[in-house]
């Protein structure tokens, strides 16, 4: 039951990006206000107005220019995600290096005893 | 006589130091001397480790009249700062990572320190190696130590790794080490009249080298001739049981390969790259070519159908590899911690001061083209078109032994020139294809231009080719007979 709806769930999905893709290609790029404040949110960077307003220009010029690439057809084609054809070398699943914690808290902007410091993050 | 020392290359410093006519300290003090008289004009040296050198250098001496000297012995050697060193300033030239000391070594550095080298301190790069000017630096640009004939305008020495190949041209160290992820070695070089090596990915390890885009980066060296250039790859190169990705194969005798000898060597040459090109640029392409024909090389014209797409390729894939990497950057760990209302607008807060604008626009890219509905349009199609790129250059090197192309499309520019990010992107032209398959990439300086810049030619070889890159770029080298230098204004 679980199964059967996670597989009709998926299959929306993929129907809903093919419908956005198709939107997409058929659209010029125009990068607006709200998109900008979505990735900054997503990506963890504060921007501030005047910022916004530049990165508008300048992401819509560049992530237009990706379209070029539409000229292509790679329906046949794999993605390539490495260049090495190398089989990793096997090893035993043990501990090589540890017991640092002094070398790997002496960074951090706050620490106390072996911890990091963060604000408070559950109220 | 002291600065002097400074003009030995790394293959003649190797044989006085042997035969004991110069010591390692005293090669080390003139590299010192020199740093501090240029380094107020060139911004070569973000960091200098004097101390550290001179220490290191005793221990060469030492070595030395032992009898027991290793490859690099008493070399001084400047380091990127995007490569980890222990204990010393190691930043990415960004103020994220303000007050960084790493507790570990990068293998590509330990490397060069087993062998013997002499560590001087860390160069100036663009931030986290995003830019080809070295103008995104959090510590200002670094300065091409060439000028234009009869000009005193300041000139960007290329990027990213500016710092290296500027401090190699201008003799504040014997050799350097750099990263390409898109032509970040091969650019710079060409720019001050150095010679410049992109080994295949994987042929050095990536361990303690602040990541930017994993698939693609690569350390290599900035040297002043072919020759050493070889003596560094050497040293760097190898496998790394840190680095899963490195190469698991033995590391050549790079050196050895410069037998001077191409008869029957097949070149390829894109001719299609020429539409990009001004004037000089390809007048001295074609000398390139007659150079090697002259030595015995076979000339074959070679097609790269996919070579328009590297640039947008490139642009998607590294830029979404950089947000991913850098989103370590979280204010906890290390580095610039600006504080907010919650632990969100610490990040925030944190990311937005420490981050420049390229290395911003580039996670934003990056966030933005593998975000939810856009991954497969942008993503996902680059990887297949970078697939294509790979597969066109499969082909052509069924059929010929290396490639030789231009290595940048212009000489190098001022200082705020080109301000515009896709106009500074086209510099990686033909850079980025040669990153994206994989491939190792060399330029090596062929001439000046009508202003009296320096030109470089690349040639690129299959992948773990490198021997054979390296004897084409030796022949080269030898029939350009690039002996100009930089007139040292920087100096008075």
């Amino acid at each position: 039951m679980v199964f059967k709806r996670a597989s009709w769930r998926a299959r929306v999905f993929a129907r809903l990006n093919a419908i956005s893709e198709f939107i997409f290609r058929k659209t010029p790029m125009d990068i607006d206000k709200q998109t900008v404040h979505h990735i900054a949110g997503l990506a963890r960077i504060a921007v501030s107005a005047p910022e916004v307003r530049t990165l508008q220009g300048e992401l819509s010029t560049i992530i237009g220019w990706f379209d070029k690439l539409n000229e292509v057809d790679t329906a046949a084609i794999e993605p390539l995600s490495r260049v090495t054809e190398t089989t990793p070398r096997m090893r035993e699943d043990e501990v090589s290096e540890g017991d640092r914690v002094d070398d790997i808290l002496r960074n951090a902007p706050a620490s106390q005893g072996h911890c990091f410091v963060v604000p408070k993050v559950v109220e | 006589m002291t600065t002097e020392l400074t003009r030995f290359s790394i293959a003649e410093a190797r044989d006085r130091l042997k035969a004991r006519e110069v010591s390692a300290v005293e090669l080390t003090q003139a590299f010192l001397r020199a740093i501090k008289a240029a380094n107020p004009a060139l911004n070569a040296y973000i960091a200098v480790t004097a101390d550290k050198a001179l220490r290191m250098a005793a221990a060469c001496d030492e070595r030395l009249a032992r009898g027991e000297a290793r490859p690099l012995e008493g070399i001084g050697i400047g380091i990127k700062d995007l490569f980890c060193t222990r204990d010393v300033h190691s930043q990415a030239a960004s103020r994220i990572l303000d007050g960084f000391r790493p507790p570990y070594e990068s293998t590509v550095s330990r490397n060069l320190w087993s062998d013997g080298a002499v560590m001087l301190g860390k160069l100036n790069m663009d931030e986290f190696a995003m830019g080809s000017s070295n103008e995104t630096s959090c510590y200002g640009p670094a300065i091409n130590p060439w000028r234009a004939r009869d000009r005193e305008r300041a000139l960007v020495p290329g990027g990213s790794s500016g710092g290296s190949a500027a401090a190699v041209a201008a003799r504040l160290c014997a050799g350097a080490t750099g990263t390409d992820t898109g032509g970040s070695i091969r650019q710079p070089a060409a720019f001050t009249g150095t010679v410049g090596v992109r080994p295949t990915y994987g042929r050095c390890s990536r361990w303690g080298i602040v990541a930017f885009a994993s698939s693609l980066d690569q350390a290599g060296p900035i040297a002043r001739t072919v020759r050493d250039a070889a003596i560094l790859l050497r040293s760097m190169a190898g496998y790394d049981d840190k680095d899963a990705t490195s190469a698991d194969r033995p590391v050549p005798d790079y050196e050895a390969a410069l037998t001077g000898d191409i008869k029957g060597l097949k070149v390829g040459v894109p001719r299609q790259y020429a539409k990009e090109l001004s004037g000089d640029i390809e007048a001295l392409w074609q000398k390139g070519i007659d150079w090697l024909r002259m030595e015995g090389a076979e000339i074959r014209d070679v097609h790269l159908p996919h070579a328009d797409y590297a640039l947008p390729v490139y642009y998607i894939v590294a830029p979404a590899e950089a947000s991913s990497n850098l989103a370590r950057y979280d204010a906890v760990r290390y580095g610039l911690r600006v504080d907010g209302d919650d632990i969100a607008a610490m990040y925030e807060n944190s990311r937005a001061k420490g981050f420049g604008a390229e290395v911003k626009r580039r996670i934003l890219i990056g966030t933005y083209v593998l975000s939810a509905g856009y991954y497969e349009a942008y993503y996902l199609k680059a990887q297949k078109v970078r697939r294509l790129i790979r597969r066109d250059f499969d082909k052509v090197f069924d059929e010929v032994d290396v490639l030789l192309t231009p290595s940048a499309p212009n000489a190098a520019f001022a200082l705020g020139e080109i301000v515009d990010p896709m106009t500074m992107y086209r510099n990686d032209i033909f850079a980025v294809g040669v990153s994206l398959a994989g491939l190792p990439g060399l330029s090596v300086p062929a001439g000046l231009n009508d202003d009296g810049l320096p030109l470089g030619l690349q040639l690129i070889a299959k992948p773990f080719a490198e021997e054979t890159m390296f004897r084409a770029a030796g022949v080269l080298e030898a029939a350009a007979g690039f002996t100009a230098r930089p007139e040292s204004w920087w100096a008075s």
